[in-house]
């Protein structure tokens, strides 16, 4: 028998995967464990090994396909293997090709012989496929609570219900941009959505649709965080290591500050909130097309330099597109920053399943009230901590954003360990 | 059919005019030619499958049938071949058969071992040994049921003896005094085991003393022995005095399918019983008595000939079934 | 038994299933001289289960024949007879003596009208007490059912009602094809309506007996009963179940199970024969195999046979086949989720 080479599960919200590229081609032998194709998530390029050694054939998905999760894309023939179209596939099998990449359907002939071959296949009912199938539901999206965790109809009718639940790459429209544009003769290029996009419209309109925000506003004056970051850099004038900007300290300070009030740093689970024991910070990082928050894991147990060090190589890692799936998975809280163009200061969606995302805005000279009434010059910074009441309430997130102007403004505390 | 009896002549020549003699010498030459003609294109590789040919007993067929009214009914064997023609079946229909075509007696359903012709009375030749005989026993509960007037021949050979189904039937045919003919035609083995190996008695005929029916051995390459004793039993039947058992001596000069490779039989065996050709053996009969000329064997002989040659290429040249027809006739279709 | 046939413009009288046979031979008997009743013991002697009762004295010995003990021949007879145009209806004492004459049911019977390209139909019914439940051990209390229907040629069928059997009985007797007529021993004593005088019940269509929501239960012959007094169980615990009868296993009534499943998502097939390679296997893979898989959301469960010869003692014959007991409980697990 040949060996199957699947469509793998590599993200934990993921029903499909798309070819971005094989690595060699139908006929080429290959060693397990090398590289054979990439796949495109919603958030990332990843490379599949080879699961086994021998020759490529049946390539059944060529770059471009949209493949269920399971199914097979291709088989490696052993050596000695005589050279047999598998189950399902005959010798004219056309591959799921080039031309029809836009299409977000799987081939009939390929959805049919879908075999859970995986550990990572999802377990459900036929009829909660059938459903799913019909309802564009993910069935990773979905629970279930059937024996062995199978997804039964049941558990599928709940998501229906709930409208939890946003297909990947569905989002309607509001309304029908398309056909008042056309109506009017409103001149447009229409520009294809692709997977980041449609993660986007999927997980912030859902955030935004589901998780009740409210918006704290606060000034921190970092006239003390600026001097102790440019004594910092001072310091390592003449070494190789990278110089430590103010995001850097910001994310530090965001570590400290959730570790010394836990209550923050959760997620609402439905029937409980899970309280974190780490502090996971997403960074937001602007790429070409869209935006990516990869995670620094326990930062609150990482100094300022690794920190630094970590973020500088994560953001490298989002602009090229080499993301692991568990490099933007798990964060407990976000931090986005827009001072940098300018942006004085701004309220931003909280990314699920966090339940709060600080916005940082302009750092701006601003006069003080000093000793007696005179002009005391200083620099003020603008925050804005959006927060899902469900989780946190207005004063607990008072109480963090005090925290945390407490740090900015006396920074030597960003080199104490956590309380 | 002459009912007046002569004496001193022989049975046949007596009891039948020289027109059915003379048919009766075309139908086993037929016969002859038939299995001979069939062997043939099974070499050819034209025919697959098997087949068990009669080459050598076609006196026994020809001579049981002849006595028969159009109406009645046979039952046979897997060396059926000489009973189907014998009964009237057209040697065309089974070629085709035989090529597996859909113009066959069966449709290409049956092939050799399954022939069966109900328009000619032949309720069919079975692939199970002593398979057919109760159904001929069924077939006369029919008759005589219906009231019919059917006489049911129900040939099998030695081997079928030895059958449970042989005495069940022998038994109930006799309990309930049906019009059936049993005719044992033995050939001496069963595929390779000999009777004097596998069966008790001497004579298989001594079997109907325990049915309490007439039993008799009869010379079954002499058509006029076997012709006379069947025609006993089938007025005796016809009377409702019930069943009869007769056992026909013969021998097949062929193995018993086309896989045996006769090591249980001599080659002298084979010849001394080629020395009583049962086709010469009424040829030179109906020369005697001046039924036949020389040259009434030739024409005979050429028109069978040009038969067989016309029936293998309508079997040729007929089609095949189609694929998709696999499970047709599994089942009678009733209109709605 | 909450089985009470469809109403029908005629009479309806309370009849045994035993009853419901012979009423349905003799009209038979008395419409169609080709009809002949063959077998052990059914004249004088009645019939082993007093089916055939008094039929000898009405009809006399040469339509109600007594075979010698002889099931090969009597049923090669009986074939014989059918493709020479009488209507035979052949009654095996015992379903299990049914082996000894499985070369002319099989061979000949099955496969003649196909053989022979057509030219013959084989008109034949034959009668098989089947079952476990008298004490009577292992050869006497098979449910052989399965085995023929894997045979093509033949029609089998599994009637559970005196209505059913009745009509059924008399469908056979015009049906041109061999119909084997499995009746359950424990049911001959079992009474319902029947209508009086002639009817039939078609061959190959199954009868939804109680309908349900949250499970399809496929049964046959007796275990229709007992599926029915599960489903009984089962809505007091607030389950749904439907019970489909299946009738008939050649030609089997496909859309009427699947009909089912599109409903209710979820199935159990219950009946007598062995568990392995029985009537719940073809089912379950013809389920399987068909569009309406994508309608189930629970695993199929089959409920046969044991995988052993029916015992003898009572405690252990009860546990060979199933029982009502056995099937509330699986059904209700399945029905929860816990299969």
């Amino acid at each position: 028998m040949p060996t199957e080479v699947i469509m793998p599960k590599v993200d934990m919200d993921m029903a499909s995967g798309t070819i971005a590229a094989w690595h060699l081609e139908e006929g080429q032998v290959v060693e397990k464990g090398a590289p054979l194709f990439d796949i495109e998530t919603d958030k990332a390029t990843m490379e599949v090994e080879s699961p086994a050694t021998g020759t490529l054939r049946f390539v059944i998905a060529n770059k471009g396909a949209e493949i269920p999760i399971g199914n097979p894309v291709g088989w490696i023939f052993a050596e000695d293997e005589a050279v047999v179209a598998p189950a399902g596939v005959s010798e004219d099998t056309k591959p799921q090709a080039e031309e029809d990449a836009g299409s977000s359907l799987p081939a009939p002939a390929v959805e049919k012989q879908s075999l859970p071959a995986s550990e990572d296949s999802v377990r459900a009912t036929p009829v909660a496929r059938r459903i799913a199938r019909s309802e564009n539901i993910s069935l990773s999206d979905v629970t279930g609570t059937g024996p062995r965790g199978r997804i039964t109809r049941v558990d599928i009718e709940a998501v229906i219900k709930n409208s939890k639940t946003m297909p990947a790459g569905r989002v309607a429209a509001t309304s029908n941009a398309k056909a008042t544009a056309d109506k009017l003769g409103v001149g447009y290029v229409e520009l294809p959505v692709d997977r980041m996009r449609a993660a986007i419209a999927v997980r912030l309109t859902e955030s935004k649709s589901t998780v009740p925000h409210f918006y704290l506003d606060m000034d921190c004056r970092i006239d003390k965080l600026l001097a102790f970051r440019a004594d910092l850099n001072a310091a390592l004038e003449g070494t190789t290591a990278k110089r430590i900007s103010i995001n850097d300290m910001l994310v530090r300070a965001c570590a400290l500050t959730l570790a010394a009030v836990p209550e923050a740093n959760a997620s609402w689970a439905g029937d409980s909130i899970l309280q974190y024991s780490e502090a996971n910070v997403s960074v937001a990082v602007a790429i070409e097309g869209g935006l990516m928050t990869p995670v620094v894991k326990g930062a609150q147990n990482k100094s300022i330099q690794t920190l630094s060090a970590e973020i500088s190589e994560l953001a490298d890692r989002a602009k090229s597109g080499k993301l692991s799936n568990s490099d933007y998975q798990g964060g407990s809280f976000s931090i986005s920053n827009l001072g940098m163009f300018g942006v004085k200061s701004f309220n931003a969606i909280i990314n699920p399943p966090e339940s709060m995302i600080l916005a940082v805005g302009s750092a701006e000279q601003h006069f003080y009230v000093g000793p007696n009434g005179t002009p005391d010059l200083g620099t003020k910074l603008s925050i804005c901590l959006s927060c899902d009441h469900r989780v946190v309430d207005g004063a607990v997130g008072a109480k963090w954003l005090s925290k945390f102007r407490s740090i900015l403004e006396n920074p030597i505390e960003l080199t104490l360990d956590p309380v | 059919m002459s009912k007046t009896k002569q004496a001193n002549l022989p049975f046949a020549i007596a009891h039948f005019s020289p027109d059915e003699l003379r048919a009766a010498l075309r139908k086993m030459y037929l016969i002859r030619k038939f299995e001979e003609g069939a062997e043939d294109c099974y070499t050819r590789g034209l025919i697959h499958g098997t087949m068990h040919l009669s080459i050598g007993q076609e006196a026994s067929a020809v001579g049981s049938c002849m006595v028969l009214e159009p109406d009645d009914q046979i039952t046979s064997t897997h060396r059926g071949h000489g009973h189907c023609v014998a009964k009237g079946a057209q040697a065309s229909k089974m070629f085709a058969e035989f090529f597996g075509k859909e113009t066959g007696y069966c449709k290409g359903r049956g092939g050799s071992m399954h022939i069966a012709d109900f328009e000619s009375g032949n309720l069919g030749a079975n692939g199970i040994v002593a398979g057919g005989i109760p159904i001929a026993v069924g077939a006369a509960l029919t008759s005589k049921r219906l009231k019919t007037n059917k006489v049911v021949l129900c040939f099998f050979g030695d081997g079928a003896n030895n059958e449970g189904a042989f005495h069940e039937s022998l038994n109930m045919a006799s309990v309930w005094k049906l019009p059936v003919v049993f005719i044992c035609e033995n050939n001496k083995y069963g595929m390779s085991t000999s009777t004097e190996r596998s069966t008790s008695v001497p004579q298989i005929a001594q079997r109907a003393t325990s049915y309490s029916m007439p039993g008799i051995t009869v010379d079954g390459n002499d058509l006029s022995a076997i012709s006379e004793a069947v025609s006993e039993a089938v007025a005796r039947a016809r009377d409702g005095d019930g069943p009869s058992l007769i056992e026909s001596m013969t021998y097949r000069w062929r193995g018993h399918s086309k896989s045996d490779r006769n090591r249980y039989r001599t080659k002298e065996e084979i010849a001394e019983w080629m020395e009583k050709d049962p086709i010469l053996r009424l040829s030179t009969l109906l020369r005697e008595h001046n039924i036949v000329s020389e040259q009434d064997i030739k024409d005979i002989e050429a028109s069978v000939d040009a038969e067989i040659a016309d029936a293998i290429e309508f079997a040729r040249t007929s089609p095949d079934p189609i694929t998709a027809d696999v499970a047709r006739d599994v089942y009678t279709e009733v209109s709605a | 038994m909450n089985m009470e046939p469809k109403p029908q413009e005629t009479a309806l009288v309370e009849m045994s299933y035993a009853e419901a046979i012979r009423d349905a031979l003799d009209i038979a008997l008395s419409t169609d001289e080709r009809v002949v009743l063959m077998g052990e013991d059914i004249g004088v002697y009645g019939g082993a289960f007093q089916v055939t009762g008094d039929l000898v004295h009405k009809y006399g010995e040469e339509r109600v024949m007594d075979t010698p003990i002889s099931e090969l021949g009597g049923a090669g007879v009986a074939v014989g007879a059918a493709l020479t145009g009488l209507r035979p209806v052949f009654e095996f004492q015992f379903s299990d003596f049914a082996m000894l004459a499985m070369e002319q049911i099989c061979n000949q019977a099955a496969k003649l009208r196909y053989m022979l390209g057509g030219a013959v139909s084989v008109p034949l019914v034959m009668r098989f007490p089947a079952g476990s439940g008298t004490g009577a051990a292992a050869q006497h209390s098979q449910s052989l059912e399965a085995w023929l229907a894997h045979v093509p040629g033949l029609k089998v069928i599994q009637p559970a009602t005196p209505h059913d059997v009745k009509g059924m009985l008399l469908a056979a007797l015009e049906d041109p094809d061999p119909v084997m007529v499995f009746e359950h021993k424990i049911l001959y004593k079992s009474k319902g309506m029947v209508p009086a005088g002639y009817y039939t019940v078609p061959i190959g269509k199954a009868e939804v007996r109680r309908e349900g929501s949250d499970v399809t239960i496929v049964a046959s012959s007796i275990m229709v009963h007992k599926a029915l007094d599960a489903a009984s169980e089962l809505e007091e615990a607030g389950i749904s179940a439907e019970v489909i009868d299946l009738r008939s296993i050649r030609p089997i009534d496909k859309e009427t199970i699947f009909s089912s499943i599109r409903k209710t998502s979820r199935l159990v097939c219950v009946y007598e024969g062995v568990k392995t390679l029985g009537i719940g296997a073809e089912i379950s893979a013809m389920v399987a195999e068909s569009a309406v898989f994508d309608f189930l959301d629970a695993p199929i469960l089959r409920l046969g046979g044991s995988e052993s010869p029916i015992p003898y003692n009572p405690n252990l014959e009860k546990a060979a086949v199933p029982q009502t007991p056995e099937i509330v409980e699986k059904v209700s697990q399945l029905v929860k989720g816990k299969i």
